[in-house]
């Protein structure tokens, strides 16, 4: 038999997402009880992490699983049960798409000595002859486990506040991360490193001494941001201000698109604001300024997940959820959990599309075209393993496309393999908003055998549109004590996203610090029989 | 060099255990004994699982079985009523071997897998689970069973497993038979031992053989190494003014 749910918390949270997260690991660590319930079986939601059975399958998925609307429980007078979830935010223009067999042609097999070797002799083969390596869906399929694909990727800042968080809370020691090892762009027609550091700068053949004395003199201006200097930009682009220093194309181009990720259309003080926070960001954990975490976004939620868990956080995924209660003022009473459990709390907060339709009727979305590849091989090949991160402009400039590209050692796909995220503002659909970018990184579709295509080949793909809710107001027609979490936004980093954490756990406990540092292992000692003290920082 | 850090599994597990518990265990680095430095005088935060009638009484009996555990091995103390759950992420703790010290990195499951909802970051680079059960009750030895199935499914196949069949020192109230079990774990490929947190029978050793068994890992994978990602550290923080672009 199943445990039944403990009957009252201080509050409920309904979803997995960051903000979720975030907010359950807040209430746990100064004592609040928390029910972190979710009608999914897998944690993260919108930022989830699967593998590759699960992500073939996506498209197939319910975003509702597990509401259910047939819930029989007793309410008070001027009570009313509102049905949980919405559809107002599911992922939309899925395209999926494989461009390699099912299997083996038969007399491919047929080579081989027996069916079931199959898999040895092709890996032996190719370490030895370093022949490419022939994949199929089906053999691709068996490793299904060692993917972890993000629909939401995300780089994090060195020095963001999510890294700062992470260690001042001292979640960190949960999770793994890897720095990014090389920062691209699209220059000239082929792909370019860009140098971030001094030795980057000056040991960069592509770029003359003259432009290295400016690029460093751009750089150490824009850090100290002098107000003489950028006095005269307040309403210009730092496009403008680039051209006005007359600097070179190149200069340009590295300092617009890669370090200031910006676009021809960014507001100066934009512009130098990212600027700093690249080169702040720079010399703490590797070459860039930038980490990934190993196994996939997804596990980001879960690290603060572990954090609300150790300190009694309750959790329950897979749940059937039966609906909100609310009483006659509009006030969050309870959760109704299988058919006729009623669980009470002093608070909700739940992922936005877990909120029930009529908080969410004028919430306003706008959409990020994403696009997954999985390929065989780097999109700039070298001798050792990259992970990749590459500053695309779009559309002549007026758009930047963010790709990542993750190999084995990141702990996202097997080995030889390389996935591929692309992600931008959404203007038409994600397919074609990404086609310019594509085109470029990976061979064409229509294959011509006569020219040897070096690029690597794209294996499988997935386009979607996802909902991106950061901008609209979530506390327009949301009840007093309910709070709604929004999902993953178009930034590299969760930055914002903790900043949302951050106002939701203020305005239900003001004043309280929010994630002081936890214990470590070392500092607690267990049941000596004295009274119990909370750690101190 | 065969990397045996690399655990990757699927990502949801259902667990349906209630009594049984798994510790996790990374060997993290290999290293004199002196570093260990333990602090003192800091107090486990107090765990406030709401009481929820009859099942929580199973729940807690283990987790105070495990806890004991871990904890005599730890610190070499045995509490008869202790906090049910320790409130940290994870203890560590060196074992001697020979020449060299192993340093594990132990870590709870943290009441997660109460509601079948262990995050899958629980098993990422676990080299070593210890599975254990409480001999004075049968159940717990069918779900300890269970635990080593999704070990063995969701774990790196590399992970070694030892059973430890707990509270030794009530022999007499005993309903798990020692072949029984010794006969499972010879099937499984576990390591096994009967344990006892209150007398500390076999808790040093059942580590040791575990610190035995592990693969020989000669490079140390620390920050940046090849196949382990890096901890994110305040220590790691370097100066802002080496390979900075400006000044």
């Amino acid at each position: 038999m199943d445990y039944e749910l403990p009957t009252e918390f201080d509050i409920i949270i309904v979803g997995t997402g960051i903000v979720e997260s975030i907010v359950s690991a807040a209430a746990s660590r100064i004592g609040k009880t928390v029910l972190h319930i979710d009608s999914q079986d897998y944690y993260g939601g919108f930022w989830a992490s699967f593998n590759l059975e699960q992500i073939d399958k996506l498209c197939e998925r319910n975003q509702n699983a597990n509401v259910d609307i047939s819930a029989d429980v007793q309410l008070n007078e001027g009570e009313r049960l509102i049905q949980i979830g919405n559809n107002n935010f599911d992922l939309k223009n899925t395209s999926q798409k494989w461009s390699i067999p099912e299997k083996l042609e038969l007399k491919d097999v047929s080579e081989n000595v027996e069916g079931d070797n199959c898999d040895v002799t092709e890996t032996e083969a190719d370490n030895g002859t370093g022949t490419e390596e022939v994949w199929t869906q089906e053999k691709l399929m068996r490793e299904s486990r060692k993917f972890n694909i993000d629909i939401a990727p995300k780089i994090q800042f060195a020095r963001g506040d999510f890294v700062e968080l992470l260690i001042s809370s001292n979640i960190a020691r949960y999770s793994e991360y890897r720095s990014v090892s090389r920062v691209l762009t699209w220059l000239n027609g082929e792909l370019e490193v860009v140098p971030c550091s001094r030795s980057d700068v000056f040991s960069n053949p592509k770029v003359s001494v003259i432009e290295k004395r400016m690029l460093m003199k751009l750089l150490g201006a824009c850090m100290d941001s002098e107000e003489n200097e950028f006095k005269d930009y307040k309403i210009k682009t730092f496009h403008t201000y680039l051209n006005d220093k007359r600097l070179t194309d190149n200069v340009i181009h590295y300092v617009l698109y890669a370090i200031a990720m910006s676009t021809v259309d960014t507001p100066c003080s934009e512009g130098v604001e990212n600027i700093k926070r690249f080169l702040n960001s720079l010399g703490r954990f590797g070459k860039t300024p930038f980490l990934y975490s190993m196994y996939g976004s997804g596990e980001l939620s879960q690290a603060f997940c572990r954090l609300s868990a150790v300190f009694g956080g309750v959790y329950a995924l897979n749940q059937n959820l039966g609906g909100f209660v609310f009483d006659a003022e509009n006030k969050f009473k309870g959760l109704v959990c299988g058919k006729q459990q009623v669980i009470k709390a002093s608070h909700l907060v739940m992922g936005i599309e877990k909120s029930p339709e009529e908080f969410v009727k004028s919430v306003e979305v706008s959409y990020i075209s994403r696009g997954i590849f999985i390929t065989n091989g780097s999109v700039k090949g070298s001798e050792k393993e990259h992970l990749t991160l590459l500053f695309y402009p779009l559309k002549g400039g007026r758009e930047l496309c963010n790709v990542i590209e993750l190999g084995t050692l990141t702990g996202t796909c097997p080995k030889g393999i390389y996935i591929v995220h692309m992600f931008t503002k959404q203007i038409n659909t994600p397919k074609e908003d990404l086609e310019e970018c594509v085109s470029k990184l990976f061979q064409s579709e229509k294959e011509d055998s006569d020219v040897k295509d070096a690029r690597p080949q794209v294996l499988w793909s997935f386009y979607y549109s996802a909902p991106d809710t950061n901008t609209a107001n979530l506390r327009k027609d949301v009840p007093e004590n309910a709070f709604l979490c929004p999902g993953p936004d178009c930034d590299l980093d969760i930055d914002y996203s903790i900043k949302k954490a951050k106002e939701i756990f203020n305005s239900m406990y003001p004043d309280v610090e929010f994630l002081p540092r936890a214990p470590d292992p070392e500092e607690i000692i267990i049941g000596d029989g004295s009274d119990e003290q909370i750690p101190k920082k | 060099m065969k990397n045996y850090n690399f655990a990757k599994y699927d990502g949801f597990i259902l667990w349906r255990c209630r009594v049984s518990k798994v510790l996790v265990l990374r060997k993290i680095s290999i290293d004199s004994v002196e570093n260990l430095i333990r602090k003192k005088s800091v107090q486990s935060p107090t765990r406030k699982v709401p009481k929820h009638g009859e099942q929580n009484r199973d729940g807690t009996e283990t987790e105070r079985s495990y806890a004991s555990l871990v904890l005599r091995f730890v610190k070499g103390q045995f509490h008869e009523y202790q906090e049910s759950t320790i409130g940290a992420a994870f203890l560590t703790q060196t074992v001697c071997l020979d020449d060299t010290t192993v340093k594990f990195e132990i870590w709870d499951t943290a009441g997660q897998e109460r509601y079948h909802s262990l995050a899958p970051m629980y098993y990422r680079g676990a080299q070593a689970a210890i599975v254990v059960y409480d001999i004075t009750n049968q159940d717990t030895f069918g779900r300890a069973k269970t635990w080593v199935k999704e070990l063995q499914r969701q774990a790196s196949p590399t992970i070694v497993i030892a059973l430890a069949g707990n509270k030794q020192d009530l022999a007499n109230k005993r309903m798990v038979e020692f072949e029984e079990a010794q006969t499972y774990a010879d099937e499984n490929g576990l390591l096994f031992m009967e344990t006892s947190a209150k007398t500390a029978m076999n808790v040093n050793d059942i580590f040791l053989a575990i610190a035995k068994k592990l693969p020989k890992n000669e490079q140390v994978t620390g920050p940046g190494g090849s196949g382990q990602g890096r901890r994110l550290t305040e220590g790691d923080a370097g100066s802002k003014a080496t390979g900075n672009c400006c000044k």
